[in-house]
């Protein structure tokens, strides 16, 4: 990533290297659990969710969906 | 918004944007009753013989078998109910047993912070489990800003899932009306214990 190399360059090889054999470890562990089973799949599921299903926005945001569960749990919270 | 949101996500690491997929996915199907596409999208994915794997596999079995109409009929036994659904899956309830408490608060504020936001027309609690992994997945990918590192990633998580929503998918697992919906469960236990570990390691 573009921010470890600026670190580098301000002579942190060191702590670096540390991070990087961290973030490796983290790596492997998460292919050793079985993350990334879905593949493919799961990339094209991501891309069709994406975003746009989101009951959050960035913000300023747009608009928020006003879905069943959300109306359920105004309801809910009246009692 | 999504040009952006694209650009940003080429930094993301590739086992990163993984775990953000997973997030999109129980997202998904935790948000509102599954339509035709999520369905069709699940019952394409793939299992392997980890303990993900296996519940992903039978997620996708499961949604091969069931017809649009019957996992909408189970989203509403589950979440929305007569009076209510079986689970109330806000971090708010099952932090303290009420809806719209501290815990909700506490969220707005890093919500805040972290460039998240609703719309202002709309007062409904943001801390729905669904919401939460959509935030989860924004803050991997830079939806909002720039991606969030991984000790920022676990500081969102640590105040904002890790107490209670292990606890959420152990019910849904659990749940008497769920069916397409226990593997979701089971799923979302694993992975929520697999990002745990990882957070460690961070």
């Amino acid at each position: 990533m573009a921010q470890s190399l600026l670190k580098r360059g301000f002579g942190m090889i060191k702590e670096q290297e540390g991070t990087e054999a961290r973030t490796a470890r983290r790596r492997d562990f998460l292919k050793l659990a079985g993350t990334g089973v879905a593949g493919g799949a799961a990339a094209t599921a991501a891309a069709v969710i994406g975003p746009a299903e989101a009951a959050i926005e960035r913000a300023p945001a747009q608009g928020y969906r006003e879905t069943e569960h959300v109306r359920k749990a105004y309801q809910l919270a009246r009692f | 918004m999504l040009a952006a949101a694209r650009a940003d996500e080429r930094t993301v690491p590739a086992e990163d944007e993984v775990r953000a997929q997973h997030y999109q996915l129980l997202a998904r199907f935790l948000a509102a009753p599954p339509d035709a596409a999520l369905l069709q999208l699940s019952a394409g994915l793939g299992g392997n013989e980890t303990e993900l794997g296996t519940a992903v596999g039978e997620l996708a079995r499961r949604a091969r078998e069931t017809p649009v109409e019957v996992a909408s009929r189970e989203y509403h036994d589950l979440f929305i109910g007569l009076a209510r659904g079986e689970l109330v899956p806000y971090a708010s309830y099952y932090l303290t047993g009420f809806l719209n408490e501290k815990p909700l608060a506490k969220l707005r504020v890093d919500m805040s912070r972290l460039g998240i936001a609703r719309a202002a027309e709309v007062k409904e609690p943001e801390d729905h489990v669904a919401a939460l992994c959509e935030m989860m997945a924004g803050l991997i990918l830079g939806w909002f800003r720039p991606p969030l590192d991984l000790v920022g990633q676990r500081a969102f998580f640590d105040a904002h899932l890790r107490a209670w929503v292990g606890r959420f998918f152990e019910d849904l697992e659990a749940a008497a009306s769920a069916r397409l919906y226990r593997p979701l469960g089971t799923l979302g236990r694993t992975f929520v214990t697999i990002e745990e570990a990882a957070f460690d390691m961070v």
